[in-house]
């Protein structure tokens, strides 16, 4: 069965109002991407691998469970990255002027369908 | 001490509002003043929450142009992290031990970083501004006077003959080593946030190699060929291998040297590059020598491009 990542990542920029998303593999590589122009994919990826990463240790080393999501707020808007199991990171590109508890819950879903997508 | 007694009533309001069981002032990925309940445990902590101040708040500029960021929420079931910026690279941090509250943080962090405000120029002095990446800054060869490429081979030469080389990255490799099931992308990122850190890299650089970089002087493009010790004849004349095993070892082996290099983006410059010129379905040494050219040509410091050529070159006994 092929995997079309890049539909669910389009409905999800369509139904939340972000900019992009990006589906990153855990070492760091993009498996599928939806991003404005501009943007690079390997650089968001790279980003959102070593971030995780890192948070992850941090987990660790307080013996708790994994990291569910992180996200960075800047002047120009958010990078919320979540994890999918141990398959992938799904990285979200969003204006500041997003609904986040809209955009936060429109991620949930699509986590749902990664998930039962990949089984 | 003065301004560390100034800080720690400002992090223990934020401890006994948050439940926190470590919070921490940096500057870059340096902690300035810490309070925490964690015991044996607040060193590592301290150095992962540098690490993540400095790689999100600051390096994510690097990824999205005038990102500007104002904070960073990471959480799990039960637990939570909570970095939130003041100025200038200076964060506080904070790591909770449970289902962690995003709106408390959030509004505990704006209050401390208003009290914060005050000190902000004695914090400035305490721990002057965090060096940039290497690679962007070092450009001494740019004034030297110029020299000829006989010279620079014969000097990267002498530099190559030093047995006792420590590794750099190795070192570094060592200090963050403490996770043994760590990917090979999260090693190369955080060998790069290391490298950053300049002084202690410099010290470790055995004094024959700090000699001889001190001496280079590049400050005309040397052709790639030239360094290589390639000659135009010589590159045209495609040296079949009949070892594609051999070759593929080869290849790996250059690109471990080059993400060492450049950092974990080097992971995805080099698929790129070997998709490019086709090296796996024709594997030859020629096309070797160009994976490594295209390869050095990604390296914008020319010192540092000589010293990979050097190595790669070694590496295929080229």
């Amino acid at each position: 069965m092929a995997y079309d990542f890049e539909a669910l990542l389009n409905e999800l920029v369509k139904d939340s109002g972000a900019e992009g998303a990006v589906l990153v593999s855990p070492d760091g590589l993009a498996i599928a991407s939806v991003l404005p122009e501009g943007i690079e994919e390997d650089r968001v990826a790279a980003m959102g691998a070593a971030i995780l990463s890192l948070g992850e240790r941090v987990a660790s080393e307080l013996n708790k469970g994994q990291l569910e999501q992180l996200y960075v707020k800047g002047s120009e808007g958010y990078v919320i990255f979540t994890g999918v199991k141990d398959f992938a990171v799904l990285g979200v590109l969003a204006p500041s002027s997003i609904k986040l508890g809209l955009l936060l819950m429109e991620i949930r879903k699509v986590m749902k369908k990664l998930e039962e997508m990949i089984g | 001490m003065e301004l560390l007694n100034k800080l720690q009533p400002i992090l223990k309001d934020i401890t006994f509002d948050t439940r926190a069981v470590f919070t921490g002032i940096f500057r870059g990925e340096e902690p300035i003043s810490i309070y925490s309940t964690l015991g044996n445990k607040e060193k590592t902590i301290s150095q992962l929450t540098g690490l993540l101040v400095r790689k999100a708040l600051i390096s994510s500029e690097d990824v999205l142009e005038s990102f500007k960021p104002e904070f960073l929420f990471a959480e799990g079931k039960d637990f939570g992290i909570f970095i939130y910026v003041a100025e200038d690279n200076i964060a506080i941090a904070t790591v909770i031990n449970e289902k962690p509250n995003f709106s408390l943080l959030k509004m505990t962090h704006e209050n401390a970083v208003k009290k914060l405000i005050p000190y902000i120029e004695e914090i400035k002095e305490f721990i002057p501004e965090p060096e940039e990446a290497p690679l962007k800054e070092v450009k001494p060869e740019e004034e030297k006077p110029k020299e000829t490429t006989e010279e620079i081979k014969e000097k990267v030469a002498e530099a190559t003959e030093e047995p006792s080389e420590v590794s750099e990255i190795e070192e570094l490799e060592k200090i963050l080593s403490e996770e043994a099931n760590e990917v090979e992308l999260e090693k190369t990122e955080e060998e790069t946030v290391q490298q950053t850190q300049e002084k202690p890299v410099k010290e470790e650089k055995s004094e024959k190699i700090e000699e001889a970089e001190e001496k280079e002087e590049i400050t005309e493009e040397v052709p790639l060929e030239e360094l290589l010790g390639v000659s135009k004849e010589e590159s045209k004349k495609d040296t079949s291998v009949e070892e594609v095993k051999e070759i593929d070892k080869l290849i790996e082996e250059i690109k471990k040297k080059f993400i060492k290099e450049i950092g974990p983006v080097g992971k995805i410059l080099f698929n790129k590059i070997l998709k490019s010129i086709n090296v796996e379905e024709n594997p030859t040494m020629d096309k070797l020598k160009e994976l490594i050219e295209q390869l050095a040509q990604e390296i914008s410091v020319e010192k540092r491009r000589a010293e990979f050529i050097r190595d790669t070159k070694k590496i295929i006994g080229g």
